[in-house]
């Protein structure tokens, strides 16, 4: 009798311990599921063209810039953070208008370095918006902070379906990516403004990932 | 006999307590009125210094806004500057959700409880994000105060209690109490949980520790408290209050996968809060407090900032080792080193200020050393000081 009152005793005392917590967490699970939003369709579409910039963080863009033609590489690098041990993300742009400059793609601390030019720190950051590094982080950086920037369209002559996205002026550049509908690759870059002679275009071509250069 | 009433700044000792209460309670009526109204006056004297460091606040905020140079327009209002930093996360998590970017700073670092509250206060009475958010915070420093001088009659006595509760408000950090931060709802939440533990109120408890750990992953170190009352009162509990003495300790380590269960439902990522958190450059490693005391002096000479951070750790450490000579609670003072400790295994001490700011022992202790009248003065004009310069970084570092 009194071993089967300790063993209900402790029965009830398991059972409550086990069910008020099991409780709490479905409760903390259905607010958070019945009162935060979703994700819009926006930041779904880019979520995925993001990830196929991260998947492919070299490109080739070709581009024609203040009436020359420019073929410009990006490709992915690392710098060390001055003063301290850690390192950040960079970015390495070969042009063939003859600079190879490598900056930072920290949203807070770049771009760092200005081309040879007298224009040229404007055509510096005009060549690093189409880079896919760049490119991403003014993506995200955009959809964080507006809601429907993304548009339905089609794109050239065999008018492929597209979605368009208006980017965040970037160094008073007004940037619009195109993302194919089909696999959320970023494929067409149009750039306006800052002073620059007409309007730029980059097609934006993956490399392979081999031959990274590193610091 | 002496009176508890015509004590002033807390000179008498406090093992004549227990005697004076009889006394009171002996004398009848009158008495109780004259005692009621002895508590409201120091209800009245809570309240006034809530309104003085808050005014220290918000004037601090406008000087560093009308004479600094902020470094984007909008941070010329104080009360936009007080939303800023991690605050535009959490007011794109109450308007949005979550947005998760791989690779890319987002609000899947920062935890659901306050912008669950931003998103309930904007259905209820829509404002701007930058008053409700400060109003708010203040709001429940205010009510924080309240219910940490009831747990604190608890724990270091009623002369103490009301100036551990002072202590909160007018703390050099405690401008954050103030800010679109979630600080001023997990102390809140932490100060409850504290006053439902010693009045065996567990189910009230479990149910604190739940909200608090919705509210910033530091609540599920609740547990050590609740393990710590669990313990120290078993053999006077029955069998079902035992159970939810239970339950209160597992509560924080379970509710803590809610989080990520809710990640995983709504992105398809149960990760994506550690990933958002390595863009932040915070990822538990191995020997990370090794590493973040050897490269202390890399971090300050390109923040200047992380320098404060560094100086509260030494703070909260150093009252932290001057509780285990009091009567404070053991399992709270291993609570408060979890806080800061814990987070120093990231590998860096930025942020710690402003994460030990929920350690009640400090408060506690600030508040026994105040027994000495002088130094209870000096030390609270120092912190007055302190705070508002504090507050007037505002528009160059986050907190």
């Amino acid at each position: 009798m009194h071993l089967s009152s300790r063993l209900a005793q402790s029965f009830v005392t398991v059972s409550i311990a086990l069910s008020v917590p099991l409780c709490l967490l479905a409760l903390a699970f259905a607010v958070q599921a019945l009162v935060l939003p979703r994700p819009d369709r926006g930041a779904a579409i880019a979520r995925n063209a993001l990830d196929q910039l991260y998947l492919n963080p070299s490109s080739r863009s070709r581009t024609w810039l203040n009436g020359r033609r420019a073929t410009t590489a990006c490709l992915p690098a690392r710098e060390r953070i001055p003063g301290t041990p850690y390192h950040r993300p960079a970015q390495l742009i070969r042009s063939s208008q003859g600079w190879i400059r490598k900056v930072t793609r920290d949203p807070r601390r770049w771009p760092v370095v200005a081309a040879r030019s007298r224009n040229g720190r404007r055509q510096l950051k005009y060549l690093l918006a189409g880079c896919p590094g760049q490119m991403a982080s003014l993506l995200a950086r955009t959809v964080q902070s507006s809601d429907s920037i993304v548009t339905d369209a089609v794109s050239g002559p065999r008018r492929l379906p597209v979605y368009r996205f208006d980017l965040k002026p970037f160094h008073q550049l007004r940037i619009s990516l195109y993302v194919r509908r089909s696999d959320a690759r970023p494929f067409l870059l149009t750039v306006r403004g800052a002073g620059l002679k007409g309007t730029g275009a980059f097609v934006i071509e993956p490399l392979p990932r081999r031959g990274w250069p590193r610091d | 006999m002496t009176d508890p009433r015509v004590r002033v700044g807390g000179v008498a000792r406090e093992t004549r307590l227990p005697e004076a209460r009889a006394a009171i309670r002996s004398r009848g009526s009158p008495s109780l009125l004259l005692r009621l109204l002895d508590t409201r006056a120091k209800a009245l004297g809570l309240f006034g210094w809530w309104a003085l460091s808050r005014l220290v606040v918000i004037s601090s905020a406008v000087a560093a806004t009308q004479l600094g140079s902020p470094r984007k327009p909008e941070l010329r209002n104080p009360l936009r500057l007080l939303s800023y930093w991690d605050g535009a996360w959490y007011h794109l998590t109450a308007a949005r959700g979550y947005l998760f970017f791989p690779g890319f700073q987002n609000n899947a670092a920062f935890f659901p409880g306050y912008p669950l509250l931003l998103r309930g206060l904007h259905a209820i009475a829509p404002m701007p994000f930058y008053v409700y958010s400060t109003l708010a915070s203040s709001l429940m420093l205010l009510a924080a105060m309240f219910v940490f001088a009831a747990l604190s009659k608890e724990v270091i006595g009623e002369e103490s209690a009301y100036r551990a509760a002072r202590w909160l408000a007018i703390f050099p950090i405690s401008y954050v109490f103030s800010m679109a931060y979630p600080q001023a709802l997990l102390l809140l939440l932490v100060t409850g949980f504290g006053l439902a533990l010693v009045r065996n109120r567990f189910l009230l408890a479990a149910f604190l520790v739940a909200s608090a750990t919705l509210v910033r992953p530091e609540g599920a170190l609740l547990v050590i408290p609740a393990l710590g009352a669990a313990l120290s009162r078993w053999r006077t509990l029955d069998a079902r209050t035992r159970g939810l003495a239970l339950g209160a300790v597992a509560t924080g380590p379970m509710v803590l996968a809610a989080y990520p269960l809710y990640l995983q439902w709504a992105l398809g990522r149960w990760d994506a809060w550690f990933d958002a958190e390595r863009m932040w450059r915070r990822s538990f490693r191995l020997r990370g407090a090794a590493f973040a005391i050897r490269h202390l002096h890399g971090q300050i000479a390109a923040i200047p900032y992380v320098a404060i951070d560094a100086a509260a750790l030494a703070v909260y450490l150093l009252l932290l080792v001057m509780a285990l000579r009091t009567s404070i609670p053991r399992a709270w003072i291993v609570f408060g080193a979890a806080i800061v400790l814990l987070p120093l295994e990231s590998g860096t001490v930025q942020s710690l200020a402003r994460f030990g700011l929920i350690i009640l022992p400090v408060y506690w202790v600030l508040a026994l050393i105040g027994r000495n009248r002088r130094l209870d003065r000096s030390l609270t004009l120092l912190s007055l000081v302190l705070l508002a310069g504090a507050t007037a970084t505002l528009p160059y570092t986050f907190p």
